[in-house]
C-alpha cells in the first residue's frame, strides 16, 4: 500500500505533538520507500515510482585540536592528578633534590670550616637544572587555540573552529533557486556510487583537493521528491541521493563556476541546521559522530 | 700345589703326549718355581674390536651437539618474557620502600566530601559520554545499512558495487587531536646530536 505525500502529512498532522518517538512505520512512509518492484503492474495507476540516482560526499575536516574541557573534567583531572603524586613513592629526582639541598644547608653553615679553595664551587643542583629548563621552555610558544578566522568568522577557511569537524557545502543553482548542499552529481551509467561522489567533488571543487573516502558502501541517503511540474517534466517521482563520508586531507577549494557553483562553505555540524534546513540536517545527523 | 719331584715325573708320563725328551732329564730347579696353577674358571677375554676412529668422532659429535641443544633450549627459554602474574616487585624497591615514602598531610573532612562527590559525578558524567557515543556509533551503522538497502532496491549491479572490501582501508591511521594546533612554518630546532664524522 502506497501513501501520497499529502496523505502521510495528514495522518502525521493528525498525531498528537506529546508523543515524541513517531512509530517506525510511519516514519518510513513518510520518506517514500520505493515498494514498486513489481511495478510494471502498477504503472497503468496514478505515478509510477522511478527515482533518478545521485552521489554525494560528505567531506569532513576533522578536529586539529582536543575540545575545551568543561568545568567538571578540569576539577576530576585535577583531583586525580593530585591524587597520583600523594600515592607514589619519591622517585629517584626527589631523593637526590632532598640530598643535595642538605648539603647546601651543611656546608653554608660550615663555610668558615672549609678551606677557601673549596669554597664556592659552583655544583650544578637540581634548582639549577630545573631553571634551566623552564627558560627553555619559555622560549617555546604555541600557537594560539583561536585563529584568526575564528575572529574574522571566515567561513571559506578550514582553520576555523579547529576543535570541531567541519564539513563543506557549496552553494548551487539548481531550477533557478540558489540553494546550499554538499557537492553532488547525477549518477552517469558505467560508474559505481563512490566513483559518482569522488567526482561530485572533484568536478565542482577541483582537482587540487586531497580526500580520502572511506570503503565502497555508502554511509547514509535522502530521498528528494519532485514537485508536481518536475515530476511530469522528468517522469521520476524524486532522486536518492547516497551520501558518501569522506577525510579532507589538503588542497584548496576552487568553485567550478561552470557547474554553477556559486560559493563554498566550512560549516560545523551544529551549524548544519542553519545551511541545509531541517529535513536535511536530520539526516547528516543520523552518522555525524561529534 | 708343590709336589716331589717323583710325583711330578710320575704324572708326565701318565699324560703320554708329552715329548718324552724332556721327560728324560730332571730339573735342577727348586720344585716351587714348576707348578701347576689352579683351575682358573673365567670365560674367555672378550675380543678387543678395532673401532673406525670416524665412527669415535662421530659419536663425540653427536654428543656436543646434545649439549649445544640443550643450552640453545635454555637460551631460549631466557629470552621468552615472563607472565604478567608471576611477577614480583623488584627486590632493591623493596628494601627501599621504606625510605621513600612521602610525607603527606592529612587531608581535611571538607576534602575527603569534595573528592568523594566529584567521583560521583565523573561517574555518571562518563556514563552518559559513553551511552551517547555507543548510540551515535549504532544509529549511523543501521542508517549506513538502510542506505545499502536503498542502494539494491534501485540497481543490484551497482549494490553488488558497493559491498566490494576495500582494502585500502587497513593501512588507514590517524593521531589524535592535540592541545594546540600546528604552528605554520615551524622552524624545526636541531637536537643534541655527538659527531661521528671521522677526521683523518
Amino acid at each position: 500500500m502506497k501513501m501520497s505525500s499529502s496523505r502521510t502529512q495528514a495522518v502525521l498532522a493528525a498525531i498528537p505533538k506529546l508523543i515524541k518517538h513517531r512509530p517506525s512505520c510511519l516514519v518510513r512512509a513518510s520518506q517514500h520507500r520505493n515498494y514498486s518492484q513489481s511495478s510494471a503492474a502498477k504503472t497503468t495507476e496514478a505515478t509510477a515510482e522511478k527515482w533518478g540516482l545521485a552521489g554525494a560526499l560528505y567531506l569532513e575536516r576533522l578536529p586539529v585540536i582536543t575540545p575545551k574541557m568543561t568545568r567538571l573534567e578540569q576539577e576530576y583531572k585535577e583531583y586525580k592528578l593530585q591524587q597520583e603524586v600523594e600515592q607514589s613513592l619519591l622517585s629517584e629526582y626527589e631523593i637526590t633534590k632532598k640530598e643535595e639541598e642538605e648539603r647546601l644547608a651543611i656546608q653554608k653553615k660550615n663555610v668558615l670550616d672549609t678551606p677557601l679553595h673549596l669554597r664556592n664551587i659552583p655544583i650544578q643542583t637540581m634548582q639549577d637544572k630545573e631553571e634551566l629548563w623552564s627558560k627553555e621552555l619559555a622560549q617555546f610558544t604555541p600557537a594560539d587555540r583561536e585563529t584568526e578566522a575564528d575572529k574574522s568568522n571566515d567561513m571559506r577557511s578550514t582553520d576555523r573552529k579547529l576543535d570541531q569537524s567541519l564539513v563543506l557545502l557549496l552553494k548551487q543553482v539548481v531550477d533557478g533557486k540558489e540553494w546550499w548542499y554538499l557537492p553532488t552529481m547525477n549518477y552517469t551509467p558505467g560508474l559505481s556510487m563512490r566513483e559518482v561522489a569522488e567526482q561530485a567533488l572533484t568536478s565542482n571543487c577541483g582537482t587540487d583537493l586531497k580526500f580520502r573516502v572511506f570503503g565502497n558502501a555508502p554511509s547514509g541517503y535522502q530521498i528528494k521528491n519532485y514537485g508536481r511540474e518536475k515530476r511530469e517534466e522528468t517522469k521520476l517521482n524524486g532522486h536518492k541521493v547516497f551520501i558518501y563520508k569522506a577525510e579532507y586531507r589538503g588542497g584548496p577549494v576552487i568553485p567550478n563556476e561552470d557547474n554553477s557553483v556559486l560559493d563554498y562553505a566550512w560549516v560545523t555540524p551544529k551549524e548544519l541546521r542553519q545551511y541545509l534546513g531541517r529535513t536535511t540536517s536530520r539526516v547528516l545527523n543520523k552518522f555525524i559522530i561529534y | 700345589m708343590a709336589l716331589s719331584s717323583f710325583k711330578q715325573c710320575n704324572r708326565i708320563l701318565q699324560a703320554g703326549s708329552f715329548n718324552k725328551l724332556l721327560c728324560n732329564s730332571f730339573h735342577t730347579c727348586k720344585p716351587q718355581y714348576f707348578h701347576e696353577s689352579g683351575t682358573l674358571n673365567a670365560m674367555p677375554m672378550k675380543r678387543k674390536v678395532k673401532i673406525d676412529p670416524r665412527i669415535i668422532l662421530e659419536r663425540e659429535q653427536k654428543k656436543k651437539k646434545k649439549i649445544e641443544n640443550e643450552l640453545m633450549k635454555l637460551e631460549r627459554l631466557e629470552r621468552t618474557l615472563k607472565p604478567v602474574d608471576e611477577f614480583d616487585s623488584q627486590r632493591r624497591l623493596k628494601r627501599v620502600a621504606s625510605e621513600r615514602t612521602r610525607e603527606n598531610t592529612e587531608l581535611t573532612r571538607e576534602e575527603k566530601l569534595k573528592r568523594f562527590h566529584l567521583e560521583k559525578k565523573w561517574c555518571v558524567y562518563s556514563y552518559k559520554q559513553y551511552k551517547a557515543v555507543c548510540g551515535q556509533i549504532n544509529q549511523a551503522t543501521k542508517f549506513a545499512a538502510e542506505a545499502l538497502a536503498e542502494l539494491r532496491k534501485e540497481s543490484e549491479e551497482l549494490y553488488v558495487q558497493a559491498i566490494q572490501e576495500d582494502p585500502s582501508i587497513l593501512s588507514y591511521s590517524k593521531s589524535g587531536p592535540t592541545e594546540t594546533p600546528p604552528i605554520k612554518n615551524y622552524q624545526f630546532p636541531d637536537g643534541e646530536y655527538n659527531e661521528v664524522t671521522k677526521v683523518w
